[in-house]
């Protein structure tokens, strides 16, 4: 047994600001802060951050809760909407268009799960679009939105929603909560790291002024460069773009010009595909593509065309390779952020893994020795987070029967993951998709790819049969009224921004 | 291919009484009405009485709609609260392992934590199980004599409380043959299994004469398996980290009553573990142990009535389903009698079975999911079940060889993210509280090095209230509690 106050954490050094960096300064400062541990930020003005995750998932919303974050507060200091779900358009064939939405689909109706009374009533040419048998799908398209009656755990209240916002905004909103909370911001720009010469463990950093930061932590939030954990620990880097190729992406955000709906969409394109954010104030796009088989130029020149309002400022590029570190915990170091890995922004993972990496710290939060089991488990949960969140990205590219460009054919046929060859197969022959209890994607993720990208299984549980032809027809057509009832009395989404977090920008456009 | 074009699926399911009925009704539940059942019950083999203490509130129980209080009236079963564990830190040691659900926890943080940091503030980090047990609600009532179910309100400390019916096995699965109607029954055992050239079944003839055809065919005693080619079974392997006893004596001491609660008790002895599980109408004593060539004495003095004894070896097989055969419960893996982890597989895979009931000719999807789910369901258990005897502190050879064994590698992390930090490590598909994995470690003297960090920021001068408070609910419920008598079948 040992407590001994030498061993504690006392001081833990986070390396760069923005989202990554401030998110996790937030989080440290409010749990951590209260037994002394002290917190301090270092970024630099001079070093632009990259600005991932304008759209988020609904686990955002555990999060501001345990830091007991305001959330009409941070929608109208980040200009945020809501997000009920993604758009994804053209991702099976050029003109299909479906929704991955932040609920369940149906209503349990018997012994078998919903979609696979869906199979039967499509093999009789009786059911609707998937998606209109989800309440916040028919609520997104609609344009509407109400807060969820959290005390339901099932039936049309039973679904979360998202946020979409102004990641930069966020970053700063998120300073001032953990700077309140105790946290120190050091304006400098690192120049080198020294470590302990046995333990390998770093023990400070540098900055160009001359100045030297000590720590017992240190947390790399340095985005794609990894600072510390690969420039300082040379950590390695495991590569997935045989996977995922896309590598590059140029943002931009444009005016609002009309209604947008709460949702982000994601539009595929000939070498990659293309998202739209709309924010309170503005819409965030961006072009996500492989240089192998688009130029940068045609990329530009496919996002430029396709804006819906007057671009607010110039392309911003970036360039990356899919991926994470061999380790996102080596020694005393640990990467948070794009410093840890990428995974392309197609299902807004990027700031749940900020939260994940963050609340798995919390969890395993060492004393200053780092014991190596702590390390190993929390590089466990992180590695598999992020390939089960690989393979549900990888399904969007595979299952789709593009045939108007190399890309999209390639993308068919290549190599599979075993964990998602047979995800595939066990859902094209007979309905099964993937239960993990702790796994981000759940169920109806995986089905609103599977049947959204025209994936149909070719059989269905049998235990479906267990209804009449005549039960089953009444069944369905009860459920759309309800759902279509229900939306009906939904407020429109503007209308519950001005009411519950509208920032002034807002009010201008409005 | 759609489920428009299927032909009849015919399912045969092939075991003893106990196993067969409880696997049947869950079929016959979740029967597609192109599916036809034929049952055959083989002649129970002569391995002495056996027990089970099954949490009421299973998943199987909750997915067949089981009265359990019905159930304990057709079958003679006894309800508990969990199951004593007896000598397993050394002669006298004792500790009453209970489903208790999850303790409230103060600011976020669980109650064994910041008793810890109460225990090294008082420089007694030792006393961490001591401190606890006030709030061990379901064991303090267990040792009290009471019993009750968890009643609709949500804030009562009965909410706790994870009861368990106790119940002899055969009895239990007569329970269900009752659930099973229109299903063609036949008595008799496997004689012999035609294959297929690819290995699929395509008929098994009985002892009687009968043959059976089917498209699925469901093994829950081996016996089928037994009789298919050698290239058609599956292969089967020791289970990692179990303890050498390979012997499992058997009797029923009918009237048999015993001092203090009606609970079940498993008790390590120097040569095996002895579970004696009060039924209706008497005790069931099954005492699990080695084979050594001076045990025959210890056993007949442990069992102290007439008994049978039955061989035992710990198997599992890697895939329980291939072709058109499933093999579930003991076809599949065995575990042993501890925690009645055998019936629990079998009732587990009872479900995920009729989940993945076929809807073609070809099955190989719904077998290698079957399978990967196997894996688990044996993982978890075999993980629960061997936590008492990892971590015992009993002082025999026998005993020491256990403890020093290495432990398989889930179990192995589950034990070091504890000892290190307190931390309890959940994967898929948990099957046992977290609470009862905490309080069992802590129980056995498997105190976390240090508290979780957040502990730190409490103060704890203003807790003592708080949790006296929570005690005292404790201790006034408890009170309040019908004696276990007056809920016993």
């Amino acid at each position: 047994m040992n407590d001994n106050p030498d061993r504690r954490i006392r001081d833990v050094v986070i390396v760069g600001g923005g989202t990554a960096g401030w998110m996790t300064a937030a989080a440290l400062a409010h749990k951590l802060g209260p037994i002394g541990v002290q917190i301090t930020l270092i970024e630099s003005a001079a070093i632009g951050t990259v600005g991932v995750g304008e759209a988020t998932l609904p686990q955002i919303r555990d999060f501001n809760r345990a830091l007991g974050i305001d959330e009409a507060e941070m929608m109208r200091r980040t200009s945020a909407t809501i997000k009920l779900g993604i758009e994804f358009c053209d991702w099976g064939a050029i003109g299909d268009r479906y929704t991955h939405p932040f609920g369940a689909f149906g209503q349990r109706i018997g012994p078998a799960d919903f979609h696979h009374y869906w199979v039967r009533q499509h093999q009789r040419g009786k059911a609707d679009e998937f998606g209109s048998y989800c309440y916040p799908i028919v609520a997104a398209r609609r344009d509407r939105f109400a807060l969820p009656d959290e005390a339901v755990a099932s039936g049309l209240s039973a679904f979360s929603y998202a946020f979409q916002f102004d990641a930069s905004r966020y970053g700063a909103f998120l300073a001032d909560f953990a700077t309140r909370k105790g946290a120190k911001r050091v304006e400098g720009k690192i120049v080198g790291a020294s470590s302990n010469g046995e333990t390998d463990f770093i023990e400070s950093v540098m900055l160009e002024s001359g100045e030297e930061i000590a720590g017992d932590l240190f947390v790399d939030c340095s985005g794609f460069r990894g600072l510390l954990i690969e420039q300082e620990l040379q950590t390695g880097y495991d590569d997935w773009s045989r996977y995922l190729p896309c590598n590059r992406a140029i943002a931009i955000p444009c005016a609002i010009n009309g209604p947008t709906g709460p949702f982000t969409r994601a539009t595929a394109r000939t070498g990659g595909w293309q998202w739209r954010i709309p924010l309170q104030h503005r819409i965030g796009n961006g072009h996500v593509y492989c240089d192998a088989y688009l130029s940068d130029d045609e990329a530009l020149d496919q996002l430029m065309t396709t804006l819906e309002g007057e671009p607010l400022a110039e392309p911003n590029r970036l360039f990356f390779k899919t991926g994470k570190r061999r380790k996102l915990w080596n020694r005393n170091c640990v990467a948070i952020g794009l410093s840890g890995g990428f995974l392309e922004p197609l299902e807004s993972t990027s700031i749940d893994l900020i939260q994940s990496g963050i609340l798995n710290l919390i969890a395993l939060f060492p004393e200053r020795d780092c014991a190596e089991a702590d390390a190993a488990e929390y590089n466990r949960l992180m590695d598999l987070e992020f390939s089960r969140i690989r393979d549900f990205l990888m399904l969007h590219y595979v299952a789709n029967q593009r045939d108007d460009a190399p890309f999209w054919r390639d993308m068919r046929n290549q190599d599979l993951p075993d964990s998602l060859a047979e995800k595939i197969k066990a859902f094209e022959r007979r309905g099964l998709v993937p239960e993990y209890e702790s796994g981000l994607f759940q169920p109806p993720s995986w089905l609103s790819v599977f049947i959204g990208q025209n994936v149909i299984p070719e059989r269905y549980d049998p235990r479906a049969d267990r209804m009449s032809d005549a039960e089953l027809d009444e069944a369905f057509t009860t459920m759309r009224r309800s759902i279509d009832a229900h939306v009906e009395q939904t407020p429109a989404h503007l209308d519950f921004i001005c009411e519950y977090g509208a920032s002034i920008e807002l009010a201008d456009t409005a | 291919m759609t489920n428009a074009d299927r032909p009849s699926l015919r399912i045969a399911v092939f075991g003893e009484a106990h196993a067969l009925w409880p696997v049947a009704a869950a079929l016959w539940a979740n029967l597609p009405p192109h599916a036809a059942l034929t049952l055959v019950e083989q002649p129970a083999r002569d391995d002495g009485p056996c027990a089970l203490t099954l949490p009421c509130n299973s998943a199987f129980h909750q997915r067949l709609n089981i009265d359990v209080e019905a159930l304990a009236g057709a079958a003679g079963a006894r309800f508990g609260l969990g199951i004593d564990l007896q000598g397993w830190q050394g002669e006298d040691s004792q500790f009453f392992a209970a489903p208790s659900g999850t303790l409230p926890k103060i600011n976020d943080i669980e109650l064994h934590h910041i008793m810890l940091r109460a225990a090294i503030e008082r420089g007694e980090p030792e006393s961490l199980a001591y401190l606890l047990r006030p709030f061990r609600f379901a064991a303090r009532a267990a040792m009290a004599g009471k019993f009750a179910f968890p009643p609709d309100d949500r804030e009562s400390p009965l909410q706790l409380l994870g009861p368990t019916i106790q119940v002899d096995r055969a009895r239990y699965g007569d329970f269900f043959e009752a659930f099973v109607r229109d299903a063609e029954r036949l008595r008799s055992t496997p004689a012999s299994v035609d294959c297929e050239p690819e290995g699929a079944i395509s008929t098994v003839t009985l002892e009687s004469g009968d043959a059976v055809a089917a498209d699925l065919y469901i093994d829950v005693s081996g016996t089928l398996s037994a009789l298919m080619p050698g290239d058609g079974r599956p292969e089967s392997s020791p289970l990692n980290g179990f303890p050498p006893f390979d012997l499992i004596a058997r009797a029923f001491i009918e009237g048999g009553t015993r001092a203090g609660h009606g609970c079940t008790i498993a008790k390590a002895l120097p040569g095996g573990v002895l579970v004696e599980t009060p039924v209706g109408g008497g005790l069931v004593r099954e005492y699990w142990h080695g084979s050594g060539a001076d045990e025959a004495k210890a056993v007949a003095e442990t069992m102290a009535a007439p008994f049978d004894t039955a061989p035992f070896a710990s198997t599992h097989c890697d895939t329980p389903w291939t072709g058109n055969c499933v093999r579930l419960g003991p076809a599949s893996a065995r575990l042993g009698p501890f925690h009645s982890a055998d019936a629990i597989l079998l009732q587990e895979q009872a479900l995920d079975l009729v989940a993945l009931l076929p809807a073609g000719p070809a099955m190989t999807v719904e077998a290698r999911t079957f399978n990967a789910k196997h894996h688990q369901i044996v993982r978890r258990l075999r993980d629960f079940a061997l936590l008492p005897f990892v971590l015992n502190g009993r002082d025999e050879a026998v005993w020491t060889t256990i403890a020093d064994a290495p432990a398989p590698d889930t179990l192995q992390l589950r034990l070091d993210q504890f000892r290190s930090r307190g931390r309890f490590v959940t994967f898929d598909r948990e099957m046992f509280d977290h609470q009862s994995w905490i309080d069992l470690m802590i129980g056995f003297g498997f105190a976390p090095e240090r508290y979780d960090p957040l502990a730190g920021a409490l103060d704890m001068k203003r807790l003592p209230p708080v949790l006296k408070q929570m005690v005292d609910a404790f201790s006034r419920t408890i009170d309040a509690m019908p004696p276990e008598k007056d809920t016993a079948s």
